[in-house]
């Protein structure tokens, strides 16, 4: 029997389901890999601090991404925005007085940057850790792989809309 | 191809992963505030634009900097405590409270939180809040009419039924 036969893809694909078949397949060995990656930031006291990470040249699909700090308070405070000031995904500060994962696993691959703003009211250092797990992607892997069938997907729900009367994206 | 399982959540995440849309944002929000000793507090929330509808797959978590079994909480997914009410009862704030940002009914960007302290020190609270939210342009002309297509054909099964 045909492959066509035997087996059906149904859309919409989704980003989880993407990275299932990567792993799955292990055809794709090298261009991509999970990575984890922690980054240490002092906060002197009394100051702002700026941290900007430069994602390039590769294409992050985030998986986690979680803030913790050897000191909480709700004055504690910080922004994060994606590539400059395109994306802000913190429209107001941000107590910090937990830990705080910022949910945006899948949301936006492919940007440059992530910069976080730090405001230590106190009169001490407060050290903050940034926790990232992600999936590093060639950017031709994500152009020409990732990419299209997620638009297909798209397509394919923008069709469904239009012939509701709606609009396409 | 056959499209299937149109569920939020699937539709969210491929939304998520538009790489340049910005009728699409996802966003954190974690404002502090004053609960007086003996008294109370009502915290109501907007959290997103008019021009933006908040999905329902993010969650709201609210912590204090002193938890205490004589302290309570109250959450709603609306206007007052009365509509779309989320806590049956007012519950005691002794860990951090975890809710679920669900948007069953239409309109409904307004969350309402009632505080209880009946400590004799005051408390600062912390409503933590991650939302994803649509284009209100888009909700209603994208992401709704692919929900009424498979209500549709749920119609249609219920009548074949009879």
């Amino acid at each position: 029997m045909p492959n066509d036969e035997l087996l059906e893809v149904a859309i919409p694909i989704t980003p989880e389901q993407l990275i299932e078949q990567l792993k799955g397949a292990e055809l794709a060995r090298g261009e991509y890999i999970f990575t984890i990656d922690s980054n240490r930031v002092v906060v002197p006291a009394l100051t702002n601090v700026t941290l900007a990470l430069n994602l390039r040249p590769y294409v992050y699909i985030m998986y986690k991404h979680i803030l913790t700090s050897d000191f909480y308070d709700s004055q504690f405070t910080f922004l994060f925005r994606i590539d400059d000031t395109k994306f802000v995904i913190t429209p107001s500060q941000v107590a910090f007085e937990t830990q705080k994962d910022l949910s945006i696993s899948n949301y936006l691959p492919g940007k440059i940057t992530y910069t976080y703003d730090f405001f230590n009211p106190f009169f001490f250092d407060i050290i903050v850790t940034i926790y990232i797990e992600a999936i590093r992607m060639e950017r031709n892997l994500y152009e020409n792989w990732y990419r299209l069938i997620l638009k297909a997907s798209e397509d394919k729900l923008s069709e469904l809309a239009v012939s509701e009367g709606g609009i396409s994206i | 191809m056959i499209l299937r399982n149109l569920t939020p959540k699937n539709i969210q995440s491929i939304l998520k992963a538009s790489s340049e849309r910005t009728m699409i944002k996802a966003e954190t929000i974690a404002p502090r505030f004053l609960v007086p000793w003996v008294g109370t507090a009502n915290v109501y929330f907007y959290p997103t634009r008019s021009d933006f509808v908040i999905l329902e797959n993010d969650k709201v978590y609210v912590t204090a900097d002193i938890y205490n079994d004589i302290n309570f909480i109250g959450f709603s997914n609306g206007l007052s405590l009365d509509v779309m009410v989320q806590t049956t009862s007012f519950i005691p704030f002794n860990i951090r409270r975890d809710f679920k940002l669900a948007r069953y009914m239409k309109e409904q960007n307004q969350l309402h939180f009632s505080f209880f302290n009946l400590t004799m020190f005051n408390i600062f609270v912390v409503i933590n809040i991650n939302y994803l939210s649509i284009a209100t342009e888009m909700h209603e002309r994208w992401y709704k009419l692919l929900f009424n297509s498979t209500m549709k054909k749920y119609n249609k099964i219920i009548n074949n039924e009879r």
